[in-house]
């Protein structure tokens, strides 16, 4: 049997990634919530598992000494462990919703939540020395953020396209700003003593945007003019096809 | 070159630290005549101090006092005088001279029993001897025999002790107050000279006394050495002098203190102190108050003293903290049977319960404290905070040190001594059991700031679990070998051998709000260092206290007696089981075959005194030299007194750093930085807000649909 073609292939994964199509068989068994969704759920029981179990939290919170001696999976699992109820709450509410405006929007953001997670842990490692200790899930719903309104912007008319990438524009500024000030603008979940860490926001903004920026590039490579507000995708010069 | 201390700005952090100092040494200062030389026996007396001059150096935290006085027998008789001298708090007798036929006669250290024997036998030959011996946790008595008619007998005592540190206030008293001895005159009939050196590798920023403000004058040399000075003529020595300095590190970090002397092995005193940078570690917590409301709280208005000192750590209390009282006579009582919030509300009615409180029964503190376990939970701290003046049933302190040790994970016991009369070594030993702090009440505090300077104390124990170790072979002997919690403003220090000089790493490992850190920093232990003769003894001061606490905790002092007696001997310090002997001449000695190690000691601490004096007057004389109409143009000089700059008023511009005194041998410590990503309470409403309307269009759109 002959290698598909580079358009079939480039098309293939465009359409796994637009819509949660790829999943149906294994969500009819799982039930309407698909493997995203369950996928998605998992992540949550597994956050509050571990803000339940102190003993967990000290394995997986991102750790740079631990880290730096080999213990890579902290840079993804830190995001599963919060500094306290408040912070986890807050957190995990912002992170579900997000997860059901992406199954409202019938886009999946599943893909996207484990490379957000360990890039997000990276950019801690990386660029923010003075943090020995990182835990929060919101650098993954930054992710999410950023995907799910460059997915509206992209659907949506001129001037709603504008306001929503304005929005995004204005939530990375003000993540810059407490960057360079190292202050908070806005009031956080975090207790007192533990400082914000908006480089994990950067970073989630930075990698939620190009997913969806590499999700329209791939759209565009198979042919993919649109996508309908039902999932379905309107291919240049023909009916819509998959959803 | 004066340097008055104290602005108002920093009024409120010094009345903390004034207060610690009363605290802490409120019981071993008041309870006792100070430095009085009785007649006893016969018909008693007091004789006449003719001169009293203390001089104090204090070298990083480490005071050396050397007292000397001069006394004159005022009864028209011969006597013996019993010398009654009550030292601070954790302080080392060290040395103990007399002068005898205008000679000084240094003491030696020998086996109590032993030298009192050697005592009695010349008592009896009505020939000079002078014993010195320790007659509790901090009394020392001196006898002195014959004493003639109208004679004068100058004696000089030299004491070691490490002072109080609270929020960055290092304390030092000299006890005076006089209260216990009948008829004892205090007034000194000549002078009284009191001078302080104090240096430290942590820049000193402000000096001050809160007993004797106006009589004070104090000098800043350098940033790392300052100078006051007191002196009377015919005073009344009836007040404790209190001195305090206050030092600033703004980071956290271990200094390094050394000694050693030719090719010995060398002693270390290292010192870890939080910095400001964890201040904003703070979070709310929950207070159990565990009230003694026994009969003996009756007395000199201990009740009324805890009462007011509850209510006042419980004003002091945040919203978000939760509070309980416990009160205990022959039984507990609970005054909400939960841990409740520090609101108005709570606090009101734990004001009315606390009004309500009489003194009657007997004390069993058990079942309080049982009580008072049942309020831990595993997501908070709590704080268990006893206040009793520590006279349980005897039978019960054995079982109240096992339930310290049984108590439940996040639980710690803080022990307030009320009053002064109280069992402090089992207040101490309940509160270092459990890694909390012990603090001591005494009349006349302000409890509205100490109650808030402990709380600052209580929510901030910033490092945990500590754990220390060097690099390779080279340190041994470690006191203490388990490093207890730090809390913010009272630093740590660990003392230690070293066998080679040169560099070492020094891992530090603990636990800050439960995250750990692991820090390697590398310290130079110096070749040759004459300075800080004052740790040898430190070390070996805290090795003895250590072995006579562990013996008592398990009944077994009888097997650590030769070895506290081997170690007084060999660091010249006078012990429950050791004592200072002054023997007439050196004939004498030999004699009773005591080695003249003190003596030898003494010789090389007092060479080390002058070459440390030598330095600090060439610091006194540069910083001297600066001013004067010579300098082409004056200096605004002074700022640095970060408490009690007076606009105007010059003061000398720091020493550089390189020619200070001593070699900063202090790091920095990198600890770890909380970094959280947090969606705020406003990111959450909003993103739900959207997620309902994404519901809303799509059962809109199924509507339509439809």
């Amino acid at each position: 049997m002959a290698p598909p073609a580079k358009g079939q292939k480039v098309r293939r994964i465009a359409a796994k990634l637009h819509a949660p199509g790829w999943s149906r068989p294994v969500g009819r068994a799982l039930g309407r919530w698909g493997a995203s969704g369950i996928g998605l759920a998992a992540v949550l029981v597994a956050a509050t598992i571990v803000q339940a179990c102190p003993a967990a939290q000290s394995v997986l919170e991102f750790d740079r000494g631990g880290i730096a001696a080999g213990q890579w999976w902290r840079l993804a699992s830190c995001n599963l462990v919060h500094f306290g109820w408040l912070n986890f709450a807050a957190n995990a509410g912002a992170f579900a919703a997000l997860c059901w405006v992406a199954r409202c929007r019938r886009l999946n953001v599943m893909p996207l939540v484990l490379p957000s997670a360990v890039l997000v842990g990276a950019a801690v490692y990386l660029w923010a020395d003075g943090i020995t200790t990182y835990r929060g899930l919101s650098g993954v719903s930054y992710a999410l953020l950023a995907m799910l309104v460059l997915h509206a912007a992209m659907r949506a008319g001129k001037p709603a396209a504008a306001a929503w990438v304005g929005f995004l524009a204005l939530a990375a500024a003000r993540s810059a700003f407490e960057a360079a000030t190292g202050r908070s603008l806005l009031p956080t979940s975090l207790p007192a003593g533990a400082g914000l860490a908006p480089v994990s926001h950067l970073a989630g903004l930075a990698t939620g945007a190009a997913a969806a920026l590499a999700c329209r590039i791939l759209a565009r490579a198979a042919g993919i003019k649109a996508i309908r507000a039902s999932g379905e995708c309107v291919r240049s010069g023909g009916a819509g096809v998959g959803r | 070159m004066k340097a008055e201390a104290m602005t108002y700005g920093r009024r409120a952090v010094f009345g903390a630290f004034v207060l610690a100092a009363f605290l802490l040494a409120g019981a071993a200062s008041i309870s006792s005549a100070a430095g009085l030389l009785i007649a006893d026996g016969g018909l008693g007396g007091v004789l006449e101090i003719q001169q009293h001059e203390v001089n104090v150096t204090i070298n990083n935290g480490v005071a050396v006092t050397e007292v000397t006085q001069v006394f004159r027998n005022t009864e028209s008789r011969q006597v013996e005088a019993l010398y009654t001298f009550p030292v601070p708090k954790d302080a080392s007798v060290a040395n103990f001279s007399m002068w005898i036929n205008g000679k000084e006669m240094v003491g030696e250290v020998v086996e109590k029993q032993r030298a009192r024997q050697i005592y009695d036998s010349y008592k009896a030959k009505r020939i000079d001897p002078g014993l010195l011996e320790q007659t509790d946790y901090k009394t020392f008595e001196m006898r002195i025999f014959p004493v003639n008619a109208g004679a004068e007998q100058k004696v000089q005592i030299c004491y070691y002790q490490e002072l109080d540190f609270d929020h960055d206030w290092g304390t030092y008293v000299y006890p005076l107050a006089t209260v216990s001895a009948g008829g004892a005159d205090s007034r000194t009939a000549g002078k009284f000279a009191l001078t302080v050196h104090a240096k430290s590798e942590v820049p000193i920023v402000a000096m001050d006394s809160p007993s004797h403000r106006k009589d004070f004058v104090f000098a800043r040399h350098a940033d790392a050495y300052w100078q006051a000075g007191l002196e009377t003529a015919g005073g009344d020595l009836n007040r404790d002098v209190v001195l305090a300095y206050r030092l600033s590190r703004p980071r956290t970090g271990i200094d390094l203190i050394a000694s050693r002397h030719g090719a010995e092995d060398g002693y270390f005193c290292l010192t870890l102190t939080a910095g400001k940078e964890l201040e904003g570690l703070n979070s709310s917590m929950d207070y159990a108050f565990i009230l003694d409301i026994s009969g003996s709280m009756a007395d000199a208005g201990k009740l009324a003293l805890s009462r007011e000192t509850v209510g006042a750590f419980i004003q002091a209390l945040q919203e978000e903290d939760r509070f309980e009282i416990i009160t205990f006579n022959v039984a507990a009582k609970a005054l909400f049977d939960q841990l409740r919030p520090a609101d108005e509300r709570n606090k009101a009615q734990a004001s009315d319960f606390l009004g309500s409180q009489q003194a009657r029964g007997g004390t069993v503190l058990r079942p309080a404290l049982e009580a008072a376990y049942r309020y831990a939970s595993p997501d908070r701290t709590l704080n268990v905070v006893i206040l009793s003046d520590g006279m349980t049933e005897q039978g019960e302190r054995a079982a109240l040190i096992q339930q310290i040790r049984s108590r439940p994970a996040n639980v710690r016991v803080f022990c307030v001594g009320v009053g002064n009369e109280v069992n402090r070594p089992l207040l101490e030993q309940l509160a270092e059991d459990s890694g909390g702090l012990a603090a001591f009440l005494s009349r006349g505090d302000d409890f509205q700031r100490q109650a808030a300077a402990f709380r600052r104390k209580l929510t901030r124990p910033v490092l945990t679990d500590l754990q220390i170790e060097f690099e390779g072979p080279q340190v041994y002997d470690r006191e203490p070998a388990e490093l207890p919690n730090l809390y913010h403003g009272t630093p740590l220090r660990l003392y230690g051998r070293y066998r080679q000089p040169g560099p070492v790493k020094v891992k530090l490992r603990g636990l800050i709000r439960g995250a750990r850190f692991d820090n390697t920093v590398e310290l130079t232990f110096p070749a040759a260092d004459r300075n800080n003769g004052e740790i040898g003894r430190m070390w070996a001061w805290h090795k003895v206290h250590r072995l006579l606490k562990g013996a008592d905790r398990t009944g077994s002092r009888a097997e650590v007696i030769p070895a506290v007696v081997t170690l007084g001997e060999a660091y010249s310090i006078a012990t429950e089981h050791t004592s200072f002997i002054v023997l007439e001449n050196d004939a004498q000695y030999k004699r009773w075959k005591i080695e003249r190690r003190n003596a030898l000691r003494l010789q090389r601490d007092r060479s080390s005194q002058q070459e440390l004096q030598a330095q600090l007057e060439s610091m006194r004389s540069r910083a001297s030299a600066r001013l004067g109409p010579q300098r082409a143009a004056p200096q605004n000089l002074g700022p640095v007194l970060a408490a009690g700059d007076r606009p105007g008023q010059p003061q000398p511009q720091p020493e550089p750093a390189d020619r200070q005194v001593g070699r900063p041998r202090g790091r920095d410590l990198r600890l770890p930085g909380f970094g959280g990503g947090a969606v705020g309470p406003i990111g959450a409403a909003a993103l739900g807000l959207w997620a309902a309307a994404e519901w809303l269009r799509r059962r809109k759109g199924r509507k339509c649909g439809e």
